[in-house]
């Protein structure tokens, strides 16, 4: 303990700019990351984000700030353990009595009073900035921690421990960049059907636990051992698996698994079929990639259960020849929004390669398409009449109506905050009036409904983050009136009117499929015909 | 006999490179033991691998009977290591650096620290990386030697100081030799000679010898033989006699294995006819020089045989 203590002593003495920065810069993400929830902006929650930079200057600082603060946290991982370096054969501490797992729990020590302590108490200033209670959130405080220490803290210590110093760290991240660049390059000249593959079902899991295992033996290796070949060939070995998983997809493998076929319950709970008649027929139309066509097919649905909603995640084609030539699709991702009871869906899309498409031009195939769907059990409905200020939506999260405009009881939108991650899949609705809410009611016209999806589901308690809480966008359909020649007016919610969250909850995966007799693929729809049909 | 250090067939490689090729050393406890040789010897490597900063390619190699795979952590507490190119945390004073090392040592000697800070003239509150290269290194001397380690290894510790700091450090250490045993390297002779108990001679990581400074001296003479009218070298000379060559009336050879009636008779036996016979010791520079120059090689084999006797003894 003495040695931890004089270990750790030493490196806060030694690093308390670095430490100040780096505390500095989370305070002041603290004080302005809350003006990103102010309304319906797109400011990065996370590193893979979004930006905006329309916002001002306190919404830009915001998003530079999420960047920021975790390179600060780089810089301050990389020169604590630089500070007693495990490569090399000149350092004084080699000669020294230190013993590695207290040399290691120094530094463990040093990232949790100066890294961690401050990030947890950023975490709960936020929360309680946004209105929640930070005790109520102690699991996915603690998950988001653990989240951030292997994604993020876990590989930098891995990567300080394998250099000579903090240039030589920035040489290593550069080349992992460069290599990302060239193997993405590269992996878009390879033939691949459609975007997107399967569905996230177990590629997070694995790449997590290969970060884990991956960065934990390096820093181990070295810190035991000082074998710097052997780390790096640990630490390269979990890279090249996480890149080699993102090419193999394993996820597509764990389909049928994961959506199992032919299950009653499956049956009664959707059905798709085919429903070709009149204008609605089939059409292919070319993309963005020349050896690609999209086939977009009018299908019908079976009506829901009224306390279900159908989640499409992925779709798989296969074509058949009486004579038993076939050809199958890989999982394609479905990207349309899930089905509630009473809507009914129009038409499905998929990407076909177009020399199978020269192939059964014009001839008579059997088209069967498989639908990997989640059903989400609905779990929670709440209907509140719209406050002017902030209200409580249990299980969803804190919400504010707002407008572009200072016009008391008038709002263009709703924006909301939830804790830890983004809530359950909601379903919100809300009745948009076309004109003044000051109106009596028959005259508001409220005849459209704006409706918005939210959401996911994931039941993790936490997502990983650098913030604590997180903006759920309710993108309200029907948001503009329009009307032949006149100018389209933006629609209002009104002060009072009844706001519904309907949330949902994963309840079984399943694969459901539709067959076609006889199908064929007609012409490709020239650029004229899509602009009519537009 | 216990060995403070001892190697068996010691070989390190680097890739294709033997930096250390069967290296056998025995320090016995106690010893003031130089370790001479040219630069890129193999002195830092033998070194390093005493001190588990490399491991062996193969072979054993033994600090106060531990191996030095397994030396780490607490091993460290008994012994001491100083660099001439190990780097220090700069950022500290040296007063932060004495306090820092207390904390890792049970047996620091606070009182031993103050005496030794007071004999190198030690500036606490100066920075490390303010510091001249000597009194960094006497800083560095200061902290290995205030928690009495039982063996303290010096590499190159004297390379580059002016003669005031390399006595300061020399006086320094002859004050703690009693208490523990002193391995040292050097590439200059003159600067171990005065105070070294051993020394071993390696070269192209191979040990050429190893002797008791004692030992070594006295077997070695230069030997000047005048006689009468021009003379050559006889063809047939005692093996021990190095470096034969004759000028004029004047033979000079190094014997090896001096021995006052014994050289006398073999001078006598090869020059019969001698008018003058004069027999001078040797510094240790001029003794390496006479090995080096006569062929490592061959003398190797028997040195080290000789040499095993002799620290044995």
């Amino acid at each position: 303990m003495k040695q931890i203590a004089a270990v750790f002593t030493k490196d806060a003495r030694r690093f308390w700019p670095e430490i100040a920065v780096s505390v500095l810069l989370l305070a002041v993400f603290v004080m302005v990351y809350p003006v990103t929830w102010q309304h319906n902006s797109m400011v990065a929650e996370t590193f893979a984000g979004r930006f905006s930079m329309g916002e001002g200057g306190r919404g830009f600082l915001a998003a530079c700030l999420v960047v920021l603060v975790p390179v600060s946290w780089l810089v301050l991982i990389a020169r604590v353990v630089h500070c007693e370096r495990l490569v090399g054969d000149t350092q004084f501490w080699l000669t020294r009595p230190y013993e590695w797992p207290k040399l290691l729990a120094a530094k463990a020590l040093f990232l949790g009073a100066f890294l961690y302590l401050p990030f947890l108490l950023a975490q709960c200033g936020l929360l309680m900035e946004a209105g929640f209670n930070p005790t109520g959130y102690a699991l996915g405080l603690g998950l988001n921690l653990v989240l951030v220490t292997v994604i993020l803290i876990l590989p930098a210590i891995a990567l300080s421990s394998l250099t000579r110093g903090f240039a030589r760290l920035m040489l290593v991240l550069l080349g992992f960049v460069v290599i990302l660049v060239v193997v993405n390059v590269i992996a878009s000249y390879l033939p691949r059907v459609g975007n997107g593959g399967a569905p996230e079902l177990i590629s997070g899991e694995i790449g997590f636990f290969v970060l884990l295992i991956g960065c934990s033996m390096a820093v181990w290796i070295m810190y035991a051992m000082r074998r710097l070949r052997m780390g790096w060939i640990v630490l390269g070995g979990s890279l090249l698996l996480l890149l080699g998983m993102s090419w193999a997809d394993p996820d597509r493998a764990v389909m049928e698994r994961f959506f199992p076929a032919n299950r009653s319950a499956a049956a009664q709970v959707i059905e798709m079929s085919y429903a070709a008649e009149g204008l609605r027929q089939p059409i292919v139309r070319d993309t963005r990639d020349k050896d690609e066509l999209e086939v977009s097919i009018p299908v019908s649905s079976s009506v829901l259960q009224p306390d279900l909603a159908v989640v499409p995640q992925a779709q798989r084609v296969t074509i058949e020849e009486p004579d038993g030539t076939r050809w199958r699709s890989p999982w394609q991702r479905y990207d349309r929004a899930a089905f509630l009871p009473g809507s009914n869906v129009s038409s499905i899309s998929f990407i076909l390669p177009r020399r199978i498409y020269e192939q059964w031009k014009g001839a008579s195939t059997g088209l069967n398409v498989e639908f990997a769907l989640i059903s989400a059990k609905q779990t929670m409905q709440r209907t509140i009449a719209l406050p002017e200020g902030d209200f409580t939506v249990d299980g969803f999260g804190i919400c504010t109506p707002w407008s572009w405009y200072a016009k008391r009881r008038e709002y263009s939108a709703i924006t909301c905050r939830s804790a830890m991650r983004q809530p359950l899949l909601t379903y919100v609705t809300a009745p948009w009036a076309d004109d003044s809410c000051s109106k009596p009611n028959d005259e508001k016209g409220g005849k459209m409904m704006a409706t918005a999806w939210a959401g996911n589901l994931d039941m993790a308690p936490a997502q990983m983050g650098i913030t604590s809480v997180w903006s759920p966008q309710l993108n309200f359909s029907n948001a503009w009136n329009i009307h032949a020649g006149a100018p389209a007016r933006p629609r209002i919610l009104c002060s009072g009117s009844p706001v519904s969250f309907t949330q949902f909850r994963l309840q079984e995966r399943m694969t459901v499929q539709m067959k076609v007799e006889n199908f064929r693929f007609p012409e490709i729809m020239s650029a004229e015909q899509m602009a009519a049909t537009d | 006999m216990s060995f403070a250090i001892l190697t068996r067939s010691l070989t390190k490689r680097f890739g294709n490179t033997a930096a250390l090729d069967g290296v056998g050393i025995e320090v016995p406890q106690g010893a003031i033991y130089a370790l001479v040789g040219p630069n890129g010897a193999g002195k830092t490597t033998l070194i390093k691998v005493l001190m588990n900063i490399f491991g062996p390619s193969s072979g054993i190699a033994e600090v106060q009977g531990l191996d030095s795979r397994r030396i780490r952590g607490k091993a460290f507490q008994r012994i001491g290591y100083v660099s001439e190119n190990q780097e220090m945390p700069d950022w500290m004073t040296v007063g932060d650096l004495l306090r820092y090392y207390r904390s890792f040592y049970p047996d620091w000697d606070t009182e031993l620290e103050s005496q030794l800070v007071r004999q190198f003239d030690l500036p606490l509150d100066r920075k490390l990386k303010h510091l001249s290269r000597g009194v960094r290194v006497k800083a560095a001397l200061a902290s290995s030697l205030a928690y009495r380690p039982t063996v303290i290894v010096l590499d190159e510790p004297f390379s580059g100081l002016d003669p005031l700091v390399r006595d300061e450090l020399i006086e320094g250490l002859l004050d703690r030799a009693e208490e523990t045993t002193i391995f040292l390297s050097s590439h200059d002779l003159a600067e171990i000679e005065s105070f070294s108990s051993h020394v071993g001679f390696l070269e192209n990581g191979r040990l050429l010898f190893q002797e008791e400074m004692a030992s070594l001296a006295g077997r070695f003479r230069e030997v000047t033989v005048t006689l009468e009218g021009h003379v050559s070298v006889p063809r047939e000379i005692p093996v021990a006699w190095l470096q034969a060559e004759a000028a004029d009336s004047v033979v000079r050879f190094v014997d090896s294995r001096y021995e006052p009636e014994k050289t006398k008779r073999e001078v006598a036996g090869a020059f019969p006819g001698a008018r003058e016979v004069s027999i001078d010791p040797m510094t240790l520079r001029s003794i390496f020089l006479a090995i080096a120059k006569n062929g490592r090689g061959r003398l190797a084999s028997r040195a080290e045989m000789e040499s095993q006797k002799g620290v044995s003894a």
